[in-house]
């Protein structure tokens, strides 16, 4: 049978027909909307660490303050600073609260001896360890020894 | 996730890009009324394609049509491990998987993110089988980055995806997502050392065809 002249035309839009019907899978854009449940996995780092290097200066032999500093913490936020009056080993509680620096000067200090330990906060809720204790820091009238 | 159901948003629906098996003779006529319906039809699924909408129903597997994408499922995975974490009012790494059962490449170009107050749980180990206590879906306040107050929120990835066809190298494809996790400065304590199962996604922009796949674990993310 004589090709007519219409068959090529009608096999190249046969071909095209098909190309074009293959063409989603090759060339399409989907909006995807996925199943509840799917997960991705995210880490968060532990509690802060106690601040290394904590130290305490007087201010001077004659005034009745203490210089605490200490290195600082990663994402820390603030610091709280403890104190003791016993032993270095003896309870602490808290005397300063939402420090930003890595330093911290005490206001004037009754007769006795001190110890200071710092802790950082990460966020508003995350207290790290409290570091060790510094050295004692020995308070009299309007003076101050660092042994 | 699974991904079924599809549900058109636009134009007609094209079954098949496949040729009838019949062989019986046709004539002239036959022929050219055939092609320009093909060509018609054939049209009209290249337009449908280009947007889908995917409905959910889980574990089930798409239809074997020519625009159908099935099963692209995005799994957590523990390793490799999230080597920047996150801390109160910091953000974090994302590490997941992408499969691909299909039989052509997916491209993931956009996700689309649920709301921010949409917390994901926390879990002792990188398992997430046990749950941190004090650290649910309800409490953690960890989110995706830059998520907002509105569900499906659409982010594109800095760097398109390319997850491999079925069976073959990069696929599953591993991308760590840099920066992408955020928890906020009220998070609890009870969330220190923990691992999150992120909230769902709600949605990823993708395409299909001839493309370069990504190598296997990859790093990308969205920064707005």
């Amino acid at each position: 049978m004589a090709p007519t002249p219409l068959a090529p035309l009608s096999a190249a839009i046969l071909v095209a027909a098909f190309l074009i019907s293959v063409a989603p899978a090759s060339a399409s854009s989907w909006a995807l909307a996925l199943k509840t449940g799917s997960t991705a996995e995210a880490q968060a780092q532990p509690a802060p660490p106690a601040p290394a290097s904590a130290s305490a200066a007087c201010v001077s032999s004659t005034v009745a303050k203490v210089t605490v500093t200490w290195s600082a913490v990663v994402h820390a936020t603030t610091y709280t600073i403890y104190k003791s009056t016993t032993t270095s080993t003896g309870s602490y509680s808290s005397t300063a609260t939402g420090v930003t620096t890595t330093t911290w000067t005490s206001g004037t200090l009754t007769t006795g001896n001190y110890y200071f330990k710092v802790a950082a906060y990460v966020g508003s809720k995350w207290l790290g360890a409290q570091s060790a204790a510094t050295a004692e820091s020995t308070i009299a009238t309007n003076s101050c020894v660092q042994p | 996730m699974s991904v079924t159901g599809l549900v058109r948003t636009s134009g007609s629906l094209h079954a098949s890009g496949k040729r009838s098996g019949s062989r019986a003779r046709w004539t002239r006529k036959t022929k050219v009324v055939s092609a320009v319906a093909g060509a018609l039809l054939a049209g009209g699924g290249a337009y449908a394609a280009t947007n889908w909408a995917v409905g959910l129903a889980g574990g089930s597997s798409g239809e074997a049509q020519s625009a159908t994408v099935s099963n692209l499922t995005i799994s957590a995975v523990a390793t490799p491990a999230a080597a920047n974490v996150m801390y109160p009012g910091g953000n974090g790494d994302v590490v997941l998987t992408i499969s691909n059962p299909n039989s052509f490449p997916v491209t993931v170009t956009g996700v689309n993110l649920p709301t921010n107050t949409t917390y994901a749980a926390g879990y002792t180990t990188s398992g997430l089988s046990t749950a941190q206590t004090g650290c649910s879906s309800s409490t953690s306040d960890v989110i995706w980055n830059y998520s907002t107050t509105t569900s499906g929120s659409s982010h594109n990835l800095t760097t398109a995806v390319t997850v491999a066809p079925s069976g073959q190298p990069g696929n599953p494809l591993t991308v760590t997502l840099t920066n992408d996790a955020s928890m906020t400065v009220a998070a609890p304590s009870a969330c220190e050392n923990t691992f999150f199962s992120m909230p769902a996604l709600t949605g990823v922009t993708a395409s299909g065809g001839a493309a370069t796949a990504t190598t296997s674990p990859a790093t990308d993310s969205w920064t707005s």
